[in-house]
């Protein structure tokens, strides 16, 4: 609903706010209001139908803020009553009104009686003690609410949650990346009868598509472990546990550290090449599995997981293609921490650094450790030379 | 050596996290809802224009894909009574068009309580604290007047971001008394608040996360930033 300024200042008396004061002040009552020239651009909410006869909007914004209308034509007969108290309104909102305060509705048509207030015929919106709370904490603002946190409780049991949780931060912390792809899917047992895509008129029956095509998106990672925990449709709803990796060389190792965590045999699946294609995955060797997520037996008990760090800056991402570069070194892991902090701050054009992969040599009892650095450039794709130089700058940095 | 959890995955916890000393349960439930559980049973009748902005996905069975968190109450509901204290994350289906913010496919935090005395004030508090939590402590907020078909009053929480502008973070309410008895309870002793919010939003402004299509898309580049 669009209406100039002028029209406003024409319709109101003691008019004295600056466009985006009188934007503001619509917003603030219900009237979501972008300002655009002289014009103001108002959103109604759909149960606010009268107001698209601009009078009604007038005669609200005057009522609340305390304004004189030019002309006004409102009929506010009444034609029902809502039983409603004053204690009821300040116990809904967590208020103090008073009584004075309280009749300050009758500003905008209501008529304030010992236990109702009777509504004019007009305003179909107001059907319930409730609304007329609303419409008395709009009158006089939110800055009126005293505000109170709720009482502290003994935590509750989320066990299903906690279940869940558990087994992501499980995952993660043997080197798994949590992944979360989309839903649909060109075959599958559920069918959309309004598809976002004609090519995907199903839900997806399984996370093995999902999860070939979060490889795929990754092709600078020869070696990576993705997770996925969601809704499979077939046709029953469950949640399931996909996972995928590739690059490793031993595979039962991979099914063998699963199983640990899972507390369950994990029979892991080779994903041939010609999947692997349709989905652009250009790693090898790559294997996936998935399973149920109702009756696994977890090893250790589910429990709430606590996060203290706060959420990190986010670095864009880079439309080109990085470089990535897997470093093995026989450093130990607090050696290659101290590394990776000094890397980050050495180059600048460095996304990530991480340890992805340890390993000791039972016999000789030496530590190696593999690093992964990620390279962006803004601006363009890395040329030859400044690979060249980069790699030659990792090594000398990393010697 | 660590893998990464899902920036989503964080938040959500995070917010668990917070509400969890004010005795929160976290509900998990399906993606699938009747269009009772969607609409009807949250004051959204067949014909109530409200029920055409939420660009719901149907399916050929006439159920639907839950398009809020919200749709999640009435199952929950049904075997629970008062008082409650519940979070509902998840996944949640618009069928809108994409772009860096908007998806078809997102997710919400939705809260609940329900008890005899819980109000306004006790809402727009939880909210701050728990934004502040999420987000940074010298947050200034804005509440606007909103409507909702579920929630009676209804209110939109704003946080002023750099240069004064205003940035919508959530929507939230008192629970309508409608859908209180539509649980089969008395909305002259029952009261409570509900609140929904948008965990990609909660990245953006926390982190910076410029694309909301990031989360879904399996890019090493960002899943490895969390």
């Amino acid at each position: 609903m669009k209406i100039t300024f002028s029209q406003f200042q024409a319709a109101l008396i003691n008019f004295e706010w600056s466009q985006p004061e009188l934007a503001d002040k619509l917003s603030a009552i219900g009237f979501e209001t972008e300002v655009s020239g002289d014009t103001l651009d108002i959103t109604l909410t759909s149960n606010r139908k009268d107001c698209q006869d601009k009078k009604y909007l007038f005669f609200d914004l005057a009522g609340i803020y305390n304004l004189s209308l030019k002309e006004n034509s409102v009929d506010t007969t009444t034609d029902r009553e809502i039983p409603v108290t004053l204690a009821r309104i300040n116990k809904l909102l967590g208020t103090n009104f008073t009584d004075t305060e309280y009749r300050h509705i009758e500003s905008l048509g209501f008529v304030v009686k010992e236990d109702a207030v009777a509504v004019p015929a007009f305003r179909v919106d107001i059907t319930t003690a409730a609304d007329i709370a609303e419409e008395v904490i709009r009158l006089h603002g939110f800055d009126r609410l005293q505000l109170e946190p709720l009482a502290k409780q003994s935590p509750a049991e989320s066990t299903e949650y906690d279940y869940l949780q558990t087994i992501k931060f499980a995952l993660c912390t043997a080197g798994w990346t949590e992944t979360a792809t989309y839903s649909f899917a060109a075959v599958g047992d559920v069918k959309f009868k309004n598809p976002f895509r004609a090519e995907e008129p199903y839900l997806r029956s399984t996370l093995k598509e999902g999860l070939l095509q979060t490889l795929a998106k990754n092709p600078f990672m020869k070696r990576a472990k993705f997770f996925e925990l969601g809704s499979v449709f077939n046709p029953d709803e469950s949640i399931k546990l996909g996972l995928i990796f590739s690059g490793y060389k031993d595979s039962a190792a991979v099914a063998d550290q699963l199983s640990q965590i899972l507390g369950q045999s994990i029979n892991l699946q080779s994903v041939e090449a010609v999947a692997a294609a349709r989905f652009e995955a250009k790693q090898g060797s790559i294997f996936w599995t998935e399973i149920s997520c109702t009756n696994l037996e977890l090893p250790v008990a589910a429990k709430p997981v606590a996060i203290t760090a706060p959420l990190p800056a986010f670095t864009p991402i880079s439309k080109y293609p990085p470089l990535v570069r897997d470093v093995t070194v026989t450093s130990s892991i607090d050696d290659c921490q101290e590394a990776i902090t000094r890397a980050r701050e050495t180059f600048s054009q460095l996304l990530l650094a991480e340890i992805i992969d340890e390993y000791t040599n039972p016999t000789s009892n030496e530590q190696s450790t593999t690093l992964r650095f990620i390279f962006q450039k803004m601006d363009g794709s890395f040329t030859q030379k400044e690979i060249e130089e980069l790699s030659s700058q990792l090594t000398s940095f990393l010697n | 050596m660590t893998g990464h959890i899902h920036p989503i995955t964080i938040v959500s916890q995070k917010i668990a996290d917070y509400l969890a000393p004010y005795g929160f349960e976290v509900v998990t439930g399906p993606e699938i809802v009747t269009t009772e559980e969607n609409f009807d049973s949250l004051n959204i009748p067949a014909n109530h224009p409200a029920r055409q902005e939420f660009d719901t996905f149907y399916l050929k069975d006439g159920r639907t894909l839950r398009a809020h968190m919200t749709s999640l109450y009435l199952r929950t509901m049904k075997d629970r009574q008062p008082p409650v204290r519940l979070l509902f994350p998840g996944r949640c289906y618009r069928n809108e068009a994409t772009d860096s913010t908007h998806n078809m496919i997102f997710h919400q935090m939705d809260g609940l309580v329900i008890d005899e005395k819980t109000n306004l004030s006790n809402l727009v508090a939880t909210l701050e604290g728990l934004l502040k939590e999420l987000i940074g402590p010298d947050l200034k907020f804005r509440i606007r007047s909103s409507y909702f078909p579920f929630t009676e009053p209804s209110i939109e929480l704003d946080i002023q971001r750099s240069g004064g502008k205003w940035l919508e973070m959530l929507g939230a309410g008192m629970v309508n008394p409608k859908v209180i008895e539509y649980y089969g309870l008395d909305s002259e002793k029952y009261q409570g608040f509900a609140f929904g919010m948008g965990l990609e939003r909660i990245l953006n402004v926390a982190s910076g996360v410029d694309d909301v299509r990031h989360n879904l898309s399996g890019d090493y580049r960002y899943l490895g930033q969390f």
